[in-house]
This record gives C-alpha cells, structure tokens and sequence, in this order.
C-alpha cells in the first residue's frame, strides 16, 4: 500500500481549497442559467403559477371578500383591495419556500449542490442564484397581478409599486434563504413534506395578508409578532401606501438578510450530497 | 457507444484531449488515516492512507458495502471526513475533476443536452467551446438523438451514459468514477473502459470502480481493494494478482500412461497435482513450461495443452474466500 505521511507545510484540505469562500458569489451567472432552464422545463406549471394563480386570487378571492370586508381599519385609503394587494403579492413570494425546498432536496439529492461547489460555485453565488429565477417569477406575478387588481379598483403610484414589489424580492430571498437551510436538515422527503405542510399553512394566516392585526383576537396578534410574513407583509403595505414603518422595514430586511446568511453557512459547513434515504 | 473512425468528432472526445503535465504533478490525491463515520454511528471507511498518481487507471474493488462509494464521494470532496486529512495535487485546479457517482446524479429537470452543457460551463468553458464539447460527448455516448428530451425521460442505462458525459465533457485530469458501466450494454461498457484507459495512458488519474471486474482486467495499472469499510490492498496490478492470483492451471492432455517416476518429477515442478487424468498442475505464474513437458514426454504422448491464467476476478474471489473463510475461524474461535 502506498501509505506516505504528509509533508509538513503541505495543504491539508477536508475539501478541495476553493470551497472555503463562504461568501463567494463565483458561478453566480451559470446557476442562474441553468435553473432558468430548469424552470423552463416545467413552463406547463409556470404558466399556472405565474400568470393564472395571481389572476384567479385577485378576481375570485378578493373581489368576493371586498364586497363584505368593505373598508378596512388600519389601511390609509380604507380601501380593502389596496389594503390586500401586497399581501396577496407576498403570498405569491412564498410560494418560493415551497419550490426552493423541492429543488433544493433534489439538488443535494442527486448530486447538483455537490458538483456545482466542486466546481468552485461559491455558497452565496450558490443561494442567490438558487433565489433568483423566484425573485424573476416573483416580479412577473406583480406585472401580471397588477392590472387586474387595477380593474377591481387599486389605485397605485408607481413609487409605491415599485417599493412594494422590490421589498417582495426581499421576501423570496428570505424564503428562499430559509428553503435551502431547512434542506440541509432534512433527512427524507416525508420529513419534508411534514415540514410544508406544518409551516405553510400557519404562517399564512397568521400573518395580516386578508385582516388587521387591529381586529384579531389577542392571541393571533401575538403569535403574528413572531411570523415574519408578518412585517414582510407590513412594509409591503407600507412602501405600496407611500409610508414607512422603519422598524418594521428593518426586521423585514433582517430576516433576508440573516435567511441568505444562514442558508449560505449551511451549504459552507453541511454535507453536499444528500442522505441516502432521499 | 458510438463506433467512431479514426479522425472524426466522436474520437476527438478522447484522443485529442492531454492534460496540462508539469513538474509536480505526479500524483493527484493524498489521503492520511481518511475515515467517514454516518449519522447513523456506522464507519463508512476508516484509516485510509494512499497516494493516487497520474497516469493511472486504478480499479476500486470491494464488496457491496466496503466502502467504494464513501471513498468516491470523501475524495471527490461531495463528504466531509470525520477524520484524517484529504490533499489535492495544488497543481489540480477545481474544474480539473469529474466524479460520476453510483446514483444518476444528474437534474432530472434539465434536458440530456442542458445536462452536459453545465458540466462544461461549470468547467468555464466559453458557450461556443461548451456547445460543441457537449455534442461531441453526446454523440459519443450515444444520446444526440435525446439532446432535447428531459432528463426524467430516460432509462437507466442512458441517465447514467448522461452522468459519464457530463463528468467527461470538462476533460478532467481526475476522474473518480463509481460503477460508470452500471446499466451500459456490453459493447457500451468496453468502449468507455478503452476511452478511460486512454485517458490514464494520456496522464489522468482515473479511479474507477466496477462489479464488472472483467472490464477493468487488462485496463487497469493499479487495483486498490476494500473490505470492511478499510483498505486491504493498494498495489500493481501484477503485484496484486501475485499475492491474490499467484499461480496459473495447466491442463496437459495425453495418450499414454504416466509413469509413477514420471509423476513424481512433476511433483517436484509445480505447486500441486490436482489431477492425472488429464493431468492437471497448479503451477507458479513465472514457471517456464520447456522441463515440464519433456517431463510429461517421456511417459506419454502429449495431444494438447492448455494455461488458465487467473484474472483480477479470480483474484478478488480468491480474496473474498480467505476472508470469508477467516471470519470463520474467528467466530469458530
């Protein structure tokens, strides 16, 4: 056997040099191709998601509780559908959680995450470009979304789109982010199905997206004090409104902020390839 | 895979690929007391220490469960190891490995053609450079005609043919490969093995582990053998087949009656008579055969003469027997 001791000042490496940059955006560009491609080979899917969900949310749901919600309180115009439009636009958002976690699973499932950090992908390259064709989807849905809306009444600046649309990027990245890092944890796909279904339907109602906080029970406001759909949802409404709500805008912030940290430290520190039960 | 002649694209794949050799570039990867322990509690591998060198095709052999595929995927860098140390040759640049794993590694998602185009891309190829490799490997291993198609559409056979593309498309220097003939018709599966070993000769390190033993008999310079989750032999080939394989069968067909002198003469050549009718030796792999025939002559009339030389298959099953046969004795014990 050739057995040799390592000569001293020789690199030791657990892993090849070039995969300690945690926060290297290297291959940015190739991921982001590539799951562009990917979600090109699912366009069936795509074009439901993307242009009809929206759609049929905004002129079925909304249009049928306008006419009993009438004016809601908490909301400067007092007018429910600009109250629920950025809400129903962050819950576009999240549906990256869900996709992200089905990706992500198989990424490291089948090797992808692995071959792609083997090749130099750096994690916050790896994360952000994993984030970016949702951020796209998510940018469409709100062009999409927007006219229709219009039609039932909304009244918008474009200041106030803008801001609204660019917090909701914000938000896919924070789902994004916390996709990735709960598919580092995940050890098979029942466990990952539990997951979505335990969290996804809690966190979208006890968030303020179709009520105000003002005129929940007490104890639904303080369990939205703790889901951050909740201040996700705030600052859209807020940035849509033309106002600010800086505390709210910086926890918002912070979440994605800390979410994309987090995912990338999981994908620096976590295995690249899946269990062998996925 | 494709038959290709001499000169045209498909070969290209192949021949016309030389890695990037200079001083200190002799060896590949280093391992010191590697080992992999799962979340499970169960040792994957444990204290591996080896040095893989360029210019090699080195067969990983071992039973279901020794370990091949943990080492595969600690050396390629897809697992952390518990413990020990890992080293790339600093020569060896990131883009420089492809790793082609026992599952179809591959994104079911993405089209065959997509599938390979990333390889290439991930491997910082220009587009154009990127396309045209890409085709070239895909018609290489047979799948230009499902370029378009999705992944998730194909079978077994050609998702793994997409995973060996895809590993091949970059013209890696290092090739760490588990079970790349798992699912390939036997035509495919020879033409690959000659494509790797053409890559070995041409400088690369090519770790390559097969149950096809078969395939890698006469390909393969190195055979690096697993057990238990450890190391039990890395050596030459020749080395290997002399401490597994040592001794050749000859089988001497003959009219007439071996005399009882005659026999005892014999007895004195090889290792053991197995039998007289017809005479069966076991003889060491270097015996010259001249002083045993004249032997066998003048008793009888030799009509034929047979040499079953033991291959690395026999080798290993030689292995697996005294191993076998040693746990045995331990729980007899």
């Amino acid at each position: 056997m050739s057995a040799r001791s390592l000569p001293s000042g020789f690199p030791v490496h657990h892993r090849r040099p070039e995969l300690s940059k945690p926060w290297s955006l290297t291959g940015f560009a190739v991921v982001v191709e590539f799951e562009l491609r990917a979600l090109w080979g699912m366009r069936s899917i795509l074009i439901s998601s993307l242009f009809l969900e929206p759609i049929l949310y905004i002129a079925l749901l909304v249009a049928g509780l306008q006419g009993i919600v009438g004016n809601v309180e908490g909301n400067a115009s007092g007018d429910y559908i600009a109250f629920v439009f950025p809400g129903l636009l962050a819950l576009q958002g999240i549906q990256a959680f869900v996709r992200i976690i089905y990706r992500s699973t198989a990424e490291r499932r089948w090797g992808q995450l692995a071959l792609k950090r083997l090749a130099g992908v750096g994690p916050l390259g790896y994360v952000l470009g994993m984030a970016a064709p949702f951020v796209a989807a998510f940018v469409v849905q709100a062009v999409v979304a927007t006219p229709v809306a219009m039609l039932l009444g909304l009244r918008a600046s474009l200041a106030g789109w803008l801001g609204s649309v660019l917090l909701g990027a914000m938000l896919v990245l924070f789902w994004a982010g916390l996709g990735i890092l709960l598919t580092a944890v995940v050890r098979n796909y029942q466990q990952r199905d539990t997951i979505i279904g335990l969290l996804m339907l809690p966190l979208t109602f006890s968030a303020p997206v179709f009520y105000s906080l003002a005129n929940a029970p007490r104890y639904l406001q303080i369990i939205a004090q703790f889901n951050p759909l909740t201040y996700q949802v705030l600052a859209m409404r807020n940035a849509f409104a033309g106002s600010a709500d800086w505390r709210t805008l910086a926890i918002a912030i912070g979440c994605s902020v800390a979410a994309v940290a987090a995912a990338v430290i999981s994908i620096t520190r976590g295995e690249l390839l899946g269990s062998e039960t996925m | 895979m494709a038959h290709c002649a001499e000169g045209t694209n498909e070969d290209e794949a192949f021949q016309s690929w030389r890695p990037s050799m200079s001083e200190g570039r002799n060896w590949a990867i280093r391992t010191e007391g590697l080992g992999k322990r799962y979340d499970n509690g169960h040792w994957g591998l444990r204290d591996v220490s080896l040095e893989l060198p360029f210019g090699s095709m080195v067969a990983l052999l071992g039973a279901n469960g020794a370990g091949k595929s943990t080492l595969i995927h600690l050396l390629c860098g897809a697992l952390n190891p518990t413990e020990g140390t890992m080293a790339w040759n600093p020569a060896v640049s990131g883009t420089e490995v492809g790793w082609c794993s026992q599952r179809q590694c591959v994104d079911w998602y993405l089209t065959v053609r997509d599938n390979v185009l990333l390889g290439a891309r991930l491997a910082r190829m220009d587009r154009a450079t990127s396309r045209r490799k890409s085709d070239e490997i895909l018609r290489f291993v047979e799948l230009e005609g499902h370029s378009s198609s999705i992944a998730d559409e194909l079978s077994g056979g050609q998702q793994q043919r997409l995973q060996i593309a895809r590993a091949l498309v970059a013209e890696p220097s290092v090739l760490l490969l588990d079970e790349p003939t798992a699912g390939l018709d036997v035509e495919a599966a020879e033409r690959l093995a000659d494509g790797l070993k053409a890559r070995a000769d041409s400088g690369a390190m090519v770790l390559v582990s097969s149950h096809d033993i078969g395939l890698l008999e006469t390909r393969s310079d190195q055979v690096l053998l697993l057990a238990e989750s450890g190391v039990v032999a890395f050596e030459s080939r020749n080395s290997f087949l002399q401490r597994f394989a040592g001794d050749d069968v000859l089988e001497i067909l003959y009219e007439g009656e071996l005399s009882a002198e005659c026999l005892a003469a014999v007895a004195r050549e090889v290792v053991s008579i197995v039998e007289t009718v017809p005479l069966r030796l076991v003889i060491r792999r270097e015996t010259p055969l001249v002083q045993l025939i004249n032997v066998v002559e003048s008793s009888a009339r030799i009509q034929d003469i047979r040499r079953e030389r033991p291959g690395l298959r026999e080798a290993f099953l030689t292995f697996a027997q005294q191993a076998r046969s040693s746990r045995e004795w331990e729980k007899s014990e």
